[in-house]
């Protein structure tokens, strides 16, 4: 094997990684955002009483859970804006698959959050006079929500992981910096090695921190 | 802008649809073959009490866990080639990929399935004179194989999923046959729609086959 | 009764452990003879269950040895840099019943019996399935014997896990706690099976909180606290005139109910 690496390649066009990195970290960071919070509601949706309501989202949730986020992608870039006859923008684009795929996953993560408060906690409120959104606020969803915290940490790394797939839309995220990098320079290599690297200084810490948190919720669990 | 919807862009163009599915399929299976028998073997290593080889393994799966599977298609297309020094088809390239990918997945899947056997399941063996070896092949492995299998159902969805990225590095799995066809046919609204919904009809009923089983498996514990 | 000989079979010499830091055993000494029916009796955390779990080889030795027939079976020495060596051959003398059953869920009875056998004896199939169905006669399950674990009663899970045990043919039999994860009306079952096997010379060291199952069974009774041994006798002596106050405030709890 006598290959030459040059890692002087990488540095010299690293802010166009850079740039890209600022991408991919927006388009996950909005994601993430939106998803938080319509992942909750489409999960109180999922649990109400309300035959239809109930039975939409679960479809919804069912089928992002179930299709490919390349799909997705791919379909809300080129199909979405023909449906609504309007121009949408690449960024928009990327935001909105990710936020519709990740949105299903949270709000699977907030029901099972929710559905695991032990029943024992709901009639004790019940007991006390609490109504159905007082206990639902102070006994439900706090005790919800912090089970899920972890859950909810690695989904969102993994929309990281998946904000990489917009690249094949040409939305200029690290992904697609890194492959049009390694045209024009010719050193794949050095540059998509690179590119993985990114991604996993950034996902490993987050993932390690999860894991101690989760054996720390263990452990207070346990006592 | 009214859209007319003619779906029959889908019924002329099944044969590569079929094509299509028959390539994912076959990348599909041979890496959850190939990615079934890597996890184990890693996730014995990683469970031994040799710290090279642990922490080796642990690096492994961190690595294709916490880097987009993107970005593992590409580099194993445009640089595994270089490293080799010999050229390797994209449905080679592909499947070594994906199998390196599934093999970290699966591995992860079948340590937390080890170490959830009971301690006290290892102490009759133990106290039966049984070595190591075979309390773990008699003992340990036939149940925590038993406990994994809901995990491994769901991680194979998950794979037969993200095969769609194939399609970005030229291989002509369901994915890509649907974009070149809807560029082709100028259809993409019925295509791209098509292609996600066969990709949800072959994965739901599969998770929702988990479902029953991980249902089953809890009651039988519990007993 | 049979007459026990008189010379040792087993001896434990100043047997230590810690768990982190807490002095789980402090210094136990103990000689147990051929064919003796020790019963080890004592509150929760005691050390009883762990001194018959260091005896199988479940937990690490911090210091001590323990000697079969005069030959070195388990040795520790604490020190800078410690050592413990342990005789396989003389833990397969060994067998242990436990609490909570621990039979194999994936196997069925018959094969639970059979696997130990046939992988450590290298014993032949057909044998070791003979051996086993008698075993079971002997513990009246002989019809259970293709069954998996889970349909089976607690009573009869322990009664399974008893000739698990047997078909090694231990000459040592230690049981740890094994009626107290059973409902009341299964507990007779599992006693007289022990006391059968008592009758026929099994050397045992049984660690129980039935203490009729202790007067009616037990040739030497141990009362273990706070890790040591503080006072031992035949049951006559221990159950109706204790010596120590600390032995005697444990038998008043336990014996008033």
């Amino acid at each position: 094997m006598g290959y030459h690496w040059e890692f002087y390649v990488v540095w010299k066009h690293f802010d166009m990684l850079l740039s890209g990195l600022i991408v991919s970290l927006e388009l996950t960071g909005v994601s993430v955002g939106l998803a938080l919070i319509f992942g909750f509601l489409f999960a109180i949706f999922r649990l109400s009483r309300n035959f239809v309501l109930s039975k939409l989202t679960a479809a919804y949730i069912e089928f992002f859970r179930c299709t490919p986020v390349l799909v997705q992608v791919v379909w809300v870039f080129y199909v979405l804006p023909m449906i609504l006859g309007i121009r949408i923008s690449s960024f928009v684009c990327g935001v909105l698959a990710l936020t519709l795929n990740l949105t299903a996953f949270y709000a699977e993560a907030y029901r099972s959050g929710i559905q695991a408060v032990a029943k024992d906690q709901i009639e004790v409120g019940i007991a006390l006079g609490l109504s159905s959104a007082q206990r639902t606020r102070y006994i439900v969803l706090p005790q919800a929500v912090r089970m899920i915290i972890p859950v909810l940490v690695t989904m969102a790394v993994g929309t990281f992981q998946q904000s990489s797939l917009v690249s094949t839309v040409a939305i200029a995220d690290l992904m697609y910096q890194g492959r049009l990098l390694s045209f024009q320079t010719y050193r794949p290599l050095e540059i998509l090695t690179t590119v993985a690297m990114i991604y996993l200084i950034i996902a490993f810490p987050i993932t390690q921190l999860v894991r101690v948190v989760e054996v720390r919720l263990a452990k207070k669990i346990e006592r | 802008m009214a859209y007319k919807f003619s779906f029959d862009v889908i019924w002329g163009n099944l044969d590569v649809f079929m094509a299509g599915l028959v390539t994912t399929f076959q990348i599909v299976g041979i890496s959850v073959v190939l990615g079934l028998t890597l996890g184990i073997i890693v996730a014995i290593f990683r469970l031994s009490r040799n710290f090279v080889l642990s922490k080796l393994t642990a690096a492994y799966i961190e690595f294709f866990r916490c880097t987009p599977v993107l970005v593992q298609l590409v580099w194993v297309f445009y640089c595994l080639p270089i490293i080799l020094g010999v050229e390797l088809s994209g449905f080679i390239s592909c499947i070594i990929a994906l199998t390196l990918y599934a093999g970290a997945v699966y591995a992860e899947a079948f340590r937390s399935g080890i170490q959830a056997v009971a301690k006290d399941q290892i102490e009759a063996g133990i106290a039966l004179g049984l070595s190591s070896a075979q309390r773990t092949r008699y003992i340990v492995l036939p149940q925590a194989v038993r406990a994994v299998i809901p995990v491994l159902l769901s991680n194979s969805v998950s794979l037969f999923k993200e095969s769609s990225l194939v399609s970005t590095v030229g291989v002509s799995d369901l994915m890509y046959r649907s974009r070149v066809l809807s560029t082709v046919a100028c259809r993409p609204i019925e295509i791209l729609t098509t292609t996600a919904v066969i990709y949800f009809i072959i994965a739901f009923p599969i998770t929702l086959i988990t479902r029953a089983i991980e249902i089953r498996l809890a009651k039988k514990i519990e007993r | 009764m049979e007459k026990t000989r008189d010379d040792c079979f087993v001896k434990i010499i100043n047997l230590h452990k810690y768990f982190g830091n807490l002095h789980v055993l402090r210094g136990v000494n103990l000689n147990i003879k051929h064919r003796e029916r020790v019963i080890v009796i004592g509150n929760s955390g005691g050390g009883k269950s762990t001194l018959l779990r260091c005896v199988m080889g479940l937990e690490e030795i911090d210091e001590g040895k323990i000697y079969v027939e005069n030959k070195p079976y388990i040795v520790s020495n604490m020190g800078k840099k410690k050592r413990i060596t342990m005789s396989k051959e003389i833990q397969l003398r060994v067998g242990m019943v436990f609490q909570a059953f621990n039979l194999f869920p994936h196997l069925t009875i018959i094969q639970n019996l059979m696997l130990a056998p046939v992988k450590v004896r290298k014993m032949l199939k057909k044998e070791a399935f003979e051996k086993s169905r008698t075993l079971l006669k002997r513990v009246d399950l002989e019809d259970k014997m293709n069954e998996y674990p889970s349909r089976l009663s607690g009573g009869q899970k322990q009664r399974a896990a008893i000739a698990r045990a047997l078909v090694m043919e231990p000459e040592i039999m230690l049981f740890d706690e094994v009626t107290s994860a059973l409902d009341p009306e299964l507990v007779k079952e599992v006693l007289d099976a022990m006391k059968e096997l008592a009758s026929e010379g099994m050397t045992m060291i049984v660690v129980t909180h039935e203490m009729s199952f202790a007067m009616d069974v037990g040739e030497r009774i141990i009362f273990i606290d706070g890790g040591e041994i503080v006072e031992e006798g035949g049951p006559e002596v221990i159950f109706s005139n204790p010596k120590k106050e600390r032995t005697k405030q444990f038998l008043s709890l336990v014996l008033n109910r």
